[in-house]
């Protein structure tokens, strides 16, 4: 084929453009240190990418969620222990009073001490965090319970607070007050009624009921203890998941940084014998050596 | 035969070897212009006087040299490929083009795209359901949507600006289509009118050739070449340039939704299969009008879903069937006003006057990944991202196409310096040798008139 100097030219500028086009995004993946800058870049791993985008965001959120969830149950936890330290301590005096040697003041006696405790017991239904009512259901700005003489009404509704922990899965992460401390309460009330009648059969009576709310009281705390179990399970595993997603993502979007640095370097030679090649080339022609 | 012709041999040879170094110093002249052919000299010799006759009595030698033709070296085919390739080079080049600049529209994966945006506005909905009497939960959440709201318009935004800088280029390409339909017609006028006079009109046939060449670029242009040396140019089977200087003129008229509409005289719309307008067209309408659609399809779905759950909840202060969301598209998307001026109102709750109620706002969480939002923009970006990559593939290989066919028609037509110097030289030669030779018959021709003479 027959060749001109601009096809010399041709061949020339072409090499280096391409060359260049090389270096270019060679530059652009070690100063970004991204492989994947653009959506033209790898379109079939896109959707995925977003999608695992997204994954983590919503592990970070769920891991938020699962955190919450686990304060409100512990705080949760840690107010009915009390109250059931508390509801023994009732059940212990009512030991005392169903004593049919004591007397009536004796019994008035006991009813004070009762009557104290219930307040304590009251005060712990009304327990907060961050400025929350724990056991008022859904109705989290007004406490949930209130005395009355001996009567403690509830006021709270039998919502429970919601919580997303993983896609897909809601937990409750409080229980309405009415479920552990109405019994508590409710039996308290009788057995004070019962000491001010000084009746030692209905003192007995009312035993029955407390350990009754005894045993509401652990149930709920089992059901809180397991739920905080499957919280903190759950967090461990976001924790798992979030390292993973993260490691995954960076195989798919970040750049090797050590075969770029490489790869520029053969390239950068590339172009210096491309440049070196076509100086020589150009220069001469045939009028540098007529005459 | 006379003295006298061997002069008249000898002035022909000068006049031909000068023609040479003419049509030399021509070549090398137009060594850097775009598209001008090689041009040669056919000498040819000429024939004694009557050297048909057989009974000519007397010996007879040639009459020397002259000058055949002056043609143009170049491969019509050749030609004809190259231009073709350059039209699919350029068609695919304005793909690239504008595809690029929409991917800029939508930069993914990044933090500033839209998918990071909606998965934090996800997520605010759930930070309110934790604790959905918190102001700042909700105040965070307004924001967090209004980004959305933001996002969605810039978009669409910069989108219809792009149909719109698009359609400037194909006004652009259109009027050029235009201008070289004219300068081809006056060309064609200037040729036949040369050629009537059986001159070969080389060059401005290189230069009509040239702009063939680039309103085929342009557009998938038909061309044929009538007897009288005019080149006829029609466009998907409308004729452009006509006969005796004709040419039909693309009516721009600017459309009542902002953009031009391209016609023939008649009304009948404007047909382009190939090259860069048709390019620009299609980008124009099917890619960026089909994305724009796209876009306000989506904000339409996230609209109506988060609106349809978030109307059945109640807000702090009692307040249900409030719209999350206004407006209908991409464009018009915002924050309910009501809610942006009172957060309160934000319905988080399943129930009324259940403030620590947070169900509500867990369904509308709970709309994260649906196809028809995240799952819809995903699809799109990665649409578009396969677009450009393959756009950007098919440039590569049509540059490569385009300048092997580059290099073979600069093997056939490319005037190469070394070549018409050493024809220089030739020419030159020839030239003293004639002029040589004719100093000799001078002397001659004076012997004879000194012999006569006195």
């Amino acid at each position: 084929m027959r060749i001109t100097s601009s096809g010399l030219v041709l061949n020339f500028l072409r090499d280096l453009q391409q060359g260049l086009t090389r270096l270019s995004r060679l530059q652009q993946q070690l100063t970004s240190a991204k492989r994947i800058q653009k959506p033209s870049d790898d379109p079939a791993n896109l959707p995925s990418v977003l999608a695992m985008h997204d994954a983590l965001r919503a592990a970070e959120q769920y891991g938020r969620n699962a955190q919450d969830t686990a304060t409100l149950l512990a705080s949760a936890q840690q107010a009915l222990m009390n109250a059931t330290q508390v509801l023994q301590r009732i059940r212990d005096l009512a030991v005392q009073a169903s004593n049919d040697t004591l007397s009536a003041s004796d019994r008035q006696a006991i009813r004070a001490e009762v009557s104290t405790l219930l307040d304590e017991l009251v005060s712990l239904g009304n327990a907060q965090v961050a400025g929350r009512y724990l056991f008022s259901g859904t109705l989290t700005n007004s406490p949930p319970f209130t005395r009355s003489g001996d009567v403690v009404t509830y006021g709270g509704n039998s919502g429970t607070l919601l919580r997303e922990v993983d896609r897909g899965t809601v937990l409750s992460a409080s229980v309405p007050g009415d479920v552990p401390f109405g019994p508590a309460f409710a039996a308290t009330a009788n057995l004070l009624s019962a000491l001010d009648a000084n009746a030692s059969g209905a003192v007995r009576a009312a035993l029955g009921n407390l350990d009754v709310a005894l045993d509401a009281l652990l149930r709920v705390q089992a059901d809180l203890g397991a739920r905080a179990s499957r919280v903190e399970l759950l967090g461990q595993r976001w924790s798992e998941f979030e390292v993973r997603l993260r490691e995954l993502l960076s195989v798919r979007e970040d750049a090797d940084m050590g075969q770029v640095i490489m790869e520029l370097q053969l390239q950068e030679n590339v172009y210096r014998a491309a440049l070196a090649a076509g100086a020589r080339l150009l220069q001469p022609s045939l009028v540098d050596f007529l005459r | 035969m006379s003295i006298f012709s061997g002069i008249e041999l000898l002035r022909r040879a000068l006049e031909a070897q000068q023609v040479g170094m003419n049509v030399a110093g021509h070549n090398v002249a137009n060594v850097n212009t775009p598209g001008f052919s090689r041009q040669e000299v056919v000498h040819a010799a000429v024939p004694p006087p009557g050297a048909a006759s057989r009974f000519a009595a007397t010996l007879l030698t040639g009459g020397g040299v002259q000058v055949a033709a002056v043609r143009r070296a170049r491969d019509a085919f050749l030609e004809r490929q190259l231009q073709e390739a350059r039209q699919a080079l350029a068609e695919w080049r304005a793909r690239e083009d504008f595809l690029a600049q929409v991917e800029a529209v939508f930069p993914e994966p990044s933090d500033s795209g839209l998918a990071q945006i909606l998965s934090a506005f996800w997520n605010a909905w759930q930070e309110l359901s934790l604790d959905p009497t918190s102001n700042g939960a909700r105040a965070a959440l307004v924001q967090q949507a209004q980004a959305v709201a933001n996002t969605l318009h810039q978009s669409r935004k910069r989108l219809e600006e792009l149909r719109g800088h698009l359609d400037a280029v194909a006004t652009g390409h259109v009027q050029r289509i235009n201008q070289i339909a004219s300068e081809i017609a006056s060309l064609n006028t200037q040729i036949s009118r040369l050629e009537v006079r059986g001159q070969p009109a080389l060059d401005l046939r290189d230069r009509r050739e040239a702009l063939l060449g680039e309103l085929r670029e342009l557009a998938d242009v038909i061309e044929v070449e009538s007897e009288a040396g005019e080149l006829l140019v029609f466009l998907q089977g409308r004729e452009l340039v006509g006969p005796a200087g004709r040419t039909t003129e693309i009516q721009i008229t600017p459309d009542p939704s902002g953009v031009h509409t391209f016609t023939w005289p008649d009304g009948a719309p404007l047909d382009v299969r190939k090259g860069a307008l048709a390019a620009v067209l299609r980008g124009r309408d099917q890619d960026v009008g089909g994305l724009v659609g796209q876009l306000d399809a989506l904000a339409g779905a996230l609209i109506a879903q988060v609106n349809a759950k978030h109307a059945t909840g109640y807000g702090l202060d009692g307040s249900t069937g409030v719209a999350f969301f206004t407006g209908v598209d991409a464009g018009t998307i915002e924050v309910n006003a009501v809610i942006r001026a009172d957060p309160r109102k934000i319905a988080a709750s399943s129930a009324p006057g259940e403030p620590g109620n947070g169900a509500q706002a867990l369904t509308i969480a709970q709309l994260r990944g649906l196809s028809e939002i995240d799952g819809a923009y995903q699809a799109l970006v990665a649409e578009i991202g396969m677009r450009a990559q393959e756009a950007s593939r098919q440039v590569t290989n049509q540059e490569l196409l385009a300048d092997q066919l580059r290099l073979r028609r600069e093997a056939t037509s490319g005037v190469s310096i070394d070549e018409e110097m050493v024809n220089m030289l030739r020419y030159q030669h020839a030239y003293d040798a004639a002029a040589r030779m004719v100093r000799a018959i001078d002397e001659m021709i004076r012997t004879l008139l000194d012999i006569v003479g006195g």
